[in-house]
């Protein structure tokens, strides 16, 4: 009898356990409206970066991307917009709900002739749901540029 | 003095100076005072400039370039390229020289690069200006008897400013226009000050200039990523309730215009391509270049983004265009003066906000 409802207070306990991790993954995705893939670990200046947007959001979603560096132990935007690189304006693109979009950009047309040599890179994807709040912010993981 | 009278009764100065000596140092902008109001560390024979010794730093070793150049540090300003000579025969190290050694310093066009010939700084040692106690490099220019006079007769107007040491022109000489009255702006690399007509701080604003990698003084020669060149700016203050930017139809991008401008906040050309504006802001005013040397440079505006970068423009941080257009209600422009305190200066105020 003992053995029977320790069993059942683990099994309990089990389901319990794979609730929160469920739960858990729910709230990354939700913490992560838009996934950014396949990036790298490095790259050189004439090659293409190429990665993967996906809307996990159930609304579309309106962005663009900049490009970060890391500078004296902080990150800095670099470029505005990695398809507008010296302008102080950004071109607008959208993701519908569930949409995923493969984004390629030659490195060396971003960077140009005026980005130092910096180390460490990472994408800067801004975002909203209409064209006129593009307020949050999501971040690729780090890469390298080899210049 | 040579330059203006002195009244021993007030220790002031009759007429104010016709230089703002260290805009960065609040006695530097009573014009009227003699040495900062510290006499026992400055004196002033001419009655333009304090003085004090003047200290040649090696900072880099040699430059580069030429076996007589160096790069040296000259009361905390950064001066490229200094061939120190001793008659014939260059050589390197770090020089101090006390008033009474040194009579005239030169400097030219100050910033035209570590390797442009447009700048030039020379100290003399005695009267007759034969012996050069140090040179700048360059290339072209050649002692001339002519240029003797105006060390005598300092010319506000004269771009070849020079001194007679103390506070070297990087502090580049103020027109009488903004002395005359009314308030003024002072860019110094990461704060955008402002001033009222009688020289006071009024209020100050983090601001930055120029590209990361780049947001050093010494670059604003470099097109697209260094920061704004020093020189006299003038900000039309005019304003229309709605007065918005206008963008191309075509390209999008914000089209030049004067005045305070709002930037809107999206735009969608013929073609149905929508453009926002986060780094112009949604404000902005246009920086008319007064005098100083631009590099070829132009289309300077003041905004009021947070993206820590410009390549060029001045992003101030805070609520600076509410007192610009406060100020506007009752005057027509304001004067901006950009003034580093030394080439090594950054540029960067901390304005990026992600």
């Amino acid at each position: 009898m003992g053995a029977r409802i320790i069993l059942k207070n683990i099994n309990l306990m089990k389901t319990l356990l794979a609730l929160l991790l469920l739960i858990g993954c729910l709230r990354q995705n939700e913490m992560k409206d838009i996934s950014i893939e396949y990036i790298k670990e490095s790259y050189s200046t004439n090659e293409a970066l190429q990665v993967t947007l996906t809307n996990k959001t159930n609304e579309s979603l309106f962005y663009y991307i900049g490009l970060e560096c890391f500078i004296n132990d902080e990150w800095r935007e670099v470029v505005n917009d990695i398809n507008n690189p010296k302008s102080k304006s950004s071109i607008i693109s959208k993701l519908q709900v569930d949409e995923k979009k493969d984004v390629s950009f030659l490195i060396e047309k971003v960077l140009q002739d005026f980005i130092p040599n910096f180390d460490t890179y990472r994408l800067k994807i801004n975002y909203g749901i209409t064209v006129d709040a593009i307020n949050k912010q999501n971040y690729s993981h780090p890469f390298k540029i080899k210049k | 003095m040579n330059g203006r009278l002195y009244d021993p009764l007030t220790a002031q100065f009759l007429s104010a100076d016709k230089f703002i000596q260290a805009p960065y140092y609040t006695q530097g902008f009573n014009r009227y005072v003699y040495c900062y109001n510290n006499p026992l560390k400055y004196k002033d024979p001419t009655g333009w400039y304090a003085i004090n010794d003047i200290s040649l730093v090696e900072v880099n070793g040699n430059g580069g370039g030429g076996s007589s150049k160096h790069d040296f540090d000259l009361y905390g300003k950064a001066i490229y390229d200094i061939g120190l000579t001793s008659g014939s025969s260059s050589s390197s190290g770090n020089y101090t020289f006390s008033w009474d050694d040194v009579w005239y310093l030169y400097y030219f066009t100050p910033f035209g690069g570590e390797w442009s010939t447009t700048s030039g700084l020379r100290v003399f040692k005695n009267e007759n200006q034969q012996n050069r106690a140090a040179e700048a490099y360059n290339s072209t220019w050649q002692l001339d008897p002519s240029i003797i006079p105006q060390v005598t007769s300092p010319d506000a107007s004269d771009s070849r400013l020079l001194a007679y040491e103390g506070l070297l022109p990087l502090d580049y000489v103020v027109d009488d226009e903004v002395q005359s009255g009314g308030d003024y702006l002072v860019y110094t690399g990461d704060k955008l000050n402002w001033y009222n007509g009688s020289g006071n701080l009024v209020d100050g604003y983090n601001a930055t200039s120029g590209l990361p990698g780049y947001q050093v003084a010494r670059y604003q020669n470099v097109p697209d990523a260094g920061p704004i060149p020093a020189g006299t700016y003038s900000v039309n203050l005019s304003l229309s309730p709605n007065r918005m930017a206008a963008a191309s139809s075509s390209t999008g991008e914000i089209l030049s215009g004067d005045g305070i401008q709002r930037i809107p906040s999206s735009f969608t050309t013929s073609n149905g391509t929508t453009y926002i504006y986060p780094g112009w802001g949604t404000i902005r005013a246009r920086l008319n270049p007064v005098s100083g040397n631009m590099y070829g440079r132009y289309s300077f505006y003041l905004h009021n983004s947070h993206k820590g970068f410009s390549h060029g423009c001045i992003e101030v941080g805070g609520n600076f265009f509410g007192g610009l257009i406060n100020y506007g209600q009752s005057h027509g422009s304001i004067r901006l003066i950009v003034r580093y305190p030394s080439m090594n200066t950054s540029t960067y105020g901390g304005t990026y906000y992600p």
